[in-house]
């Protein structure tokens, strides 16, 4: 009994939820920019999915008698690097290390965040006290250091990066969390919820979570554009994917000290992070202004 | 005043407590044994157990800690593993380069983030505003290593206007390190600054005081400043880790010798012994300027004090 | 081998033109900018790192001197005698040479420097060579003993070819503290001016040094001024700042030098590695490298020209045997009977031993090192069915995971001018120390200890070493690596052997450097 009125009472905050983003899709769907970045990124995604089938060659194969070739050709556009690998398969390849670690780094910074702030913010008390004190010993690691020193120790390897740079974003979004929910565990529907015994798992993810997830999307989103960056920064001081994977910022590094005879194999890994993180960006701003009700 | 300043210098010493216990930690994992790193390649395995024992290697896990603690908090944090030198010494020695790169960074970020979003903001062209917006967008989705390699060819190679080998000294050498460093920070501010005058324009107070009658220029600074101020404070607090992150691969690109170089050259050797106080030192610094940034925020705003 | 002589005798030839030419010969003075990667201290006997150890060798001076052709000559020591069962060498030291505060070195300086070197609370990384030695004792001011645990027929090769067994200040570095290694006083013909942590070493001529060897021609003050070593580790940045001409000599890598061969104001030098570094190394406790025919089939994949062509951008040349050509006791059959590439045979022995359908093994890399020669690799295997999955680890953990035994096949590889190496880098009672291959072969111990024992016929021990290794495929030695160095053309009559920058010392005596 308890638990049907409950589930009717989930079923309406969920509708509020549902409306909610129905009106700011449909404020995104006005923001020309957004729907570039949107269309950029979905653009990107695909390719990159596709590179299987769009990439003109292996991007390990070596061709040693093609090396050095600049971009133009008809057999290599984007040019061949010092071991005669394609520049473009190489690119479109690499899309799948940067941007599914990146976006798998972000995953595990969301749900590690999500489930921290929400215990943080729903039970408060010791736990509260607890997982903020951790929180502001994790964030007096200055970032990108932390993660210099903990790749380090892990080891090298795409994983280690993503689980690296993940753990590193957690606090930041248990604190968006853990204020989101201490503003929810006020509203009706949760004290509602709660009058009627709903346990507190229930509560926590059933009730308070699609309500306070619009920020955490934005955050998710714009955050996404900095994690491309860190992945692609960790490789270009070498602390990133294992050779020969093709990776943006793996190949910014080897094109560094090859600026000279052979631009162009900085400049495609380079324009590649630049536009994604530009239409993710792009999108994000958007997302920020459509769910923020407070511009709307 | 005075108690608010006490009391969150107070709050910190956990905080730091927590931070060296962390630290201590997390390099319990790093792999390699620091006997066998010292002693090279040439070892032997009498040797090395002869170190392990000077080194103290072998006594349990929280005697270590309070060692380490013990020699922290009298700022002694061992001696490097590679050359044997004390690395607070090394530490401070490089201090100095770093802030001046960070301060640098944060003052052209600083003057030209905020008039850039207060003109963007202010403007009566749309144009100039979205163009401005766009510029600050790329900023923010350059990569800093890639931007920097490109100045630096650029202005230190090709036109020869400043040195191409970077180093510490005078101006000249400052103003392309400080220049890459402050573009994400200051494009983000530039976003910030303008949203935030966007929102105060519309509010009541500063109508009234336009409709009061007073001149546009002061309205501006006298109102919508004062609160974006506040905001402003927010994003140093929150960016000054990206700003000592970012010097690090800035004084990599630029052969700055300082701290963020350092930290690459350390975890290169693998000589923990300096990683190590790195981090701590990074990580104090941390704790010390967002212990600022609070002390700045009761400064500007006095209801946070009573709060 | 004979491409060096060339250079050498090209250096020689400027340098009598130079010294017929009244004005370049009398030039004085000037400030020569050098790059170097990396600096941890001047204090050597701790110090890990080569560029440290070559100026810490500037201001200071060793016993004996070795020239390019490995003889060596009287440099501190005037005359030295070794007794007749190798257990004791006896230096006789000048007596006219004085330290950097004026005071003059005896016999005793170097007795203090030598005991501290080896003591266990220095925790020396250099003491390891030195282990043969027992202690020192000064009989008078000008007689140094050195006494020793076994007869060590190197003893001299490692006295000189770096600067580490070079005399301390004991007074200087009791006073100096923790500051020492950032402050130094030696014998050397410079002195130092300033350590500028983490950007710059800088040096200047001490005009009281009158002892060089006897195989240069200026056995005097040197005549640049000013030597300042500028930190930079990126090497783009010292690509720039030596086409600026901010930088008057840096170490340069091969992909540069076509480039900066174009360069009017720039002479890249070339100098050979030695030892053997790269080589592949097989872990001989881990099936199925424990198979010799796995390890040949391994060999024969390599297409070593191919690897020197695509690396090294076609310097340097393929090397079959565990040592290099340029260093003494190098035998030439080597080439004859090495693993040349032969993909067919690969694939064969593979099949025998029972990997027809392929096989998969772990690759350990040395990063950043040979990240790219690893990756040639890997499609090198690949093309005989061997898949090869890259890990990169870096230097420190290198010799840690090869002395546990944690790999399949492995970059390493030693530099070494002498062929003792062989009995350090493969003896069997060297495991756990060295000996990465982990290979306990009793027959290689046999030949091993007669290069050290039978010293009367000990090229022929160490050719049969040589033999043995190539047969028995432990290690696949790749190519023999060139080292660049690109220096500014206002620096003039330098002698230089880029293949070990620590020679700095003996080689500047007679450089002289253009005003700007």
């Amino acid at each position: 009994m308890a638990d049907k009125i409950g589930d009717r009472s989930a079923t309406k905050t969920r509708a509020h939820a549902d409306n909610f983003w129905v009106v700011s899709l449909r404020a995104l769907r006005r923001d020309a920019a957004a729907m570039i970045g949107l269309a950029g990124l979905l653009l990107i995604i695909l390719v990159t999915l596709l590179s299987p089938l769009l990439a003109p060659h292996d991007p390990l194969y070596q061709n040693y008698r093609a090396r050095y070739e600049p971009p133009g050709g008809a057999t290599y556009p984007f040019g061949t690097d010092d071991l005669g690998r394609d520049v473009l398969s190489r690119v479109l390849w690499g899309g799948r290390e940067s941007l599914g670690v990146a976006a798998l780094a972000i995953a595990i910074a969301m749900g590690g965040g999500v489930v921290v702030g929400l215990i943080s913010g729903y039970y408060g008390g010791w736990r509260d006290v607890l997982i903020q004190r951790v929180t502001e010993v994790w964030l007096a690691f200055p970032g990108i250091i932390f993660l210099i020193v903990l790749v380090s120790i892990l080891g090298t390897g795409l994983e280690k990066v993503m689980i690296a740079v993940g753990l590193t974003l957690i606090p930041g979004y248990g604190r968006l969390v853990r204020g989101a929910v201490l503003a929810a565990r006020a509203q009706d529907y949760v004290l509602a919820a709660r009058a009627l015994g709903a346990r507190d798992a229930r509560i926590m993810f059933h009730h308070i979570l699609p309500n306070i997830l619009p920020p955490v999307i934005v955050f998710a989103t714009l955050g996404l554009g900095s994690a491309i960056l860190i992945v692609g920064g960790l490789s270009f001081i070498g602390l990133g994917v294992n050779p020969p994977a093709p990776e943006w910022g793996a190949m910014l590094l080897y094109a560094r000290d090859k600026w000279r005879q052979a631009p162009w194999l900085s400049f495609y890994p380079g324009a590649a992070i630049f536009l994604t993180v530009l239409c993710v960006n792009l999108l994000g701003d958007g997302l920020r202004d459509a769910l923020d009700p407070k511009l709307r | 005043m005075l108690l608010f300043i006490l009391r969150r210098a107070f709050f910190a010493i956990p905080v730091l407590i927590g931070v060296s216990l962390l630290t201590f930690i997390m390099f319990q994992f790093a792999p390699g044994d620091p006997a066998q790193l010292i002693l090279g390649n040439f070892a032997t395995p009498e040797g090395i157990a002869e170190q392990r024992a000077i080194m103290g290697l072998d006594d349990p896990l929280w005697l270590r800690y309070l060692r380490f603690l013990a020699g922290a908090v009298r700022g002694d944090l061992g001696k490097s593993y590679f050359g044997r030198q004390p690395v607070m010494d090394e530490i401070l020695a490089r201090l100095p380069s770093t802030f001046e790169l960070a301060l640098s960074a944060l003052t052209l970020a600083v003057v030209f983030g905020v008039s850039i979003g207060i003109f963007s903001a202010t403007t009566r062209s749309r144009l100039a505003d979205r163009g401005v917006m766009l510029l600050a967008l790329l900023g923010i989705s350059l990569p800093n290593y890639f931007i920097g390699i490109q100045l630096n060819y650029i202005f230190g190679v090709r036109l020869g206007w400043v040195s191409a080998i970077g180093g510490v000294g005078d101006f000249k050498h400052l103003i392309l390190p400080a220049t890459t460093l402050a573009v994400a920070i200051g494009a983000t501010l530039a976003r910030l600054t303008r949203s935030n005058v966007l929102e105060v324009i519309h509010a009541d107070y500063v109508r009234t005081a336009r409709a009061k009658g007073l001149e546009e220029r002061l309205v501006l600074w006298r109102h919508i400043m004062r609160n974006a101020l506040i905001n402003i404070v927010t994003v140093i607090g929150l960016n000054f880790g990206v700003l000592l992150g970012g010097t690090v691969f800035i004084e990599s690109v630029f052969a700055r010798p300082g701290l963020g170089l350092f930290t690459l050259s350390a975890i290169g050797k693998r000589d923990y012994a300096q990683v190590q106080g790195i981090v701590l030192v990074f990580a104090a610094s941390f704790v010390f300027a967002n212990l600022i940034v609070d002390l700045l925020y009761g400064f500007l705003d006095p209801r946070i004090r009573y709060s | 081998m004979y491409k060096k002589t060339l250079l050498t005798l090209g250096i020689l030839l400027l340098i009598t033109l130079l010294s017929l030419s009244p004005l370049a010969a009398q030039e004085e003075g000037g400030t020569m900018t050098f790059a170097i990667s990396s600096f941890d201290t001047l204090d050597i006997h701790v110090s890990g790192d080569g560029n440290a150890m070559g100026i810490a060798w500037l201001l200071g001076a060793t016993l004996v001197a070795r020239d390019n052709e490995v003889n060596y000559h009287p440099w501190l020591a005037t005359s030295w005698e070794t007794s007749e069962d190798g257990m004791l060498w006896t230096f006789h030291l000048r007596d006219d040479v004085t330290f950097h505060d004026g005071r003059s070195l005896t016999a005793e300086d170097f007795v203090w420097s030598i005991t501290r070197l080896l003591a266990p609370e220095t925790a020396s990384p250099q003491s390891g060579r030195l282990r043969s030695i027992s202690h020192a004792v000064a009989v008078d001011d000008t007689t140094l003993e050195v006494h020793m645990n076994d007869p060590f027929p190197l003893l001299l090769e490692h006295l000189s070819n770096t600067g580490v067994v070079q005399p301390y200040h004991p007074e200087f570095y009791e006073e100096a503290g923790d500051q020492f290694g950032r402050e130094f006083v030696g014998v050397g013909p410079y002195v130092l001016e300033e350590v500028a942590t983490g950007e710059s070493v800088t040096l200047v001529r001490n005009p009281d040094y009158n002892w060089g060897p006897p195989f240069v021609m200026n056995q005097g003050p040197y005549h640049i001024e000013r030597l300042e070593f500028v930190i930079i580790p990126e090497p783009s940045t010292v690509l720039a700042g030596l086409e600026t001409g901010e930088i008057d000599y840096a170490a340069v890598q091969a992909s540069d030098v076509a480039y900066l061969r174009t360069l009017d104001h720039l002479t890249v030098l070339e100098g050979s590695f030695q030892g053997m570094l790269p080589a592949l190394h097989f872990n001989m406790s881990k099936a199925p490298f424990d198979d010799i025919r796995v390890r040949q089939a391994l060999n024969h994949a390599l297409d070593r020209q191919l690897l020197v062509d695509v690396i090294l951008e076609g310097h340097g040349r393929p090397q079959y045997g565990p040592i290099s050509s340029t260093i003494g006791g190098y035998w030439e059959g080597v080439e004859e009977i090495g693993y040349h590439y032969d993909p067919e045979r690969a694939r064969e022995l593979l099949a025998e031993a029972g990997f027809a359908d392929g096989l998969e093994l772990e690759f350990k890399c040395l990063t950043p090192t040979f990240n790219t020669l690893c990756e040639v690799i890997q499609q090198l295997f690949g093309d005989v069915g061997i898949t090869a999955n890259i890990v990169l680890v870096d230097a420190s953990v290198v010799f840690g995971d090869a002395l546990a035994g944690n790999y399949d096949v492995m970059t390493l590889g030693y530099g070494a001018s002498e062929s003792d190496i062989l009995y350090r880098w493969f003896h069997t009672s060297r495991m756990g120390a060295l000996n990465p291959s982990r290979a306990a072969d009793s027959e290689l111990d046999r030949i091993l200890d007669n290069t050290r024992k039978d010293i009367a016929n000990r090229d022929m021990w160490v050719n049969e070493a040589q033999r043995h290794l190539v047969e028995q495929a432990y290690v696949a030695p790749i190519y023999r690596s060139v080292n660049f160095v690109a220096v500014n053309n206002r620096v003039q009559g330098y002698l230089e052997n880029p293949a070990n920058l620590a020679t700095w010392a003996a080689f500047f005596n007679d450089a002289t450097i253009a005003s700007e």
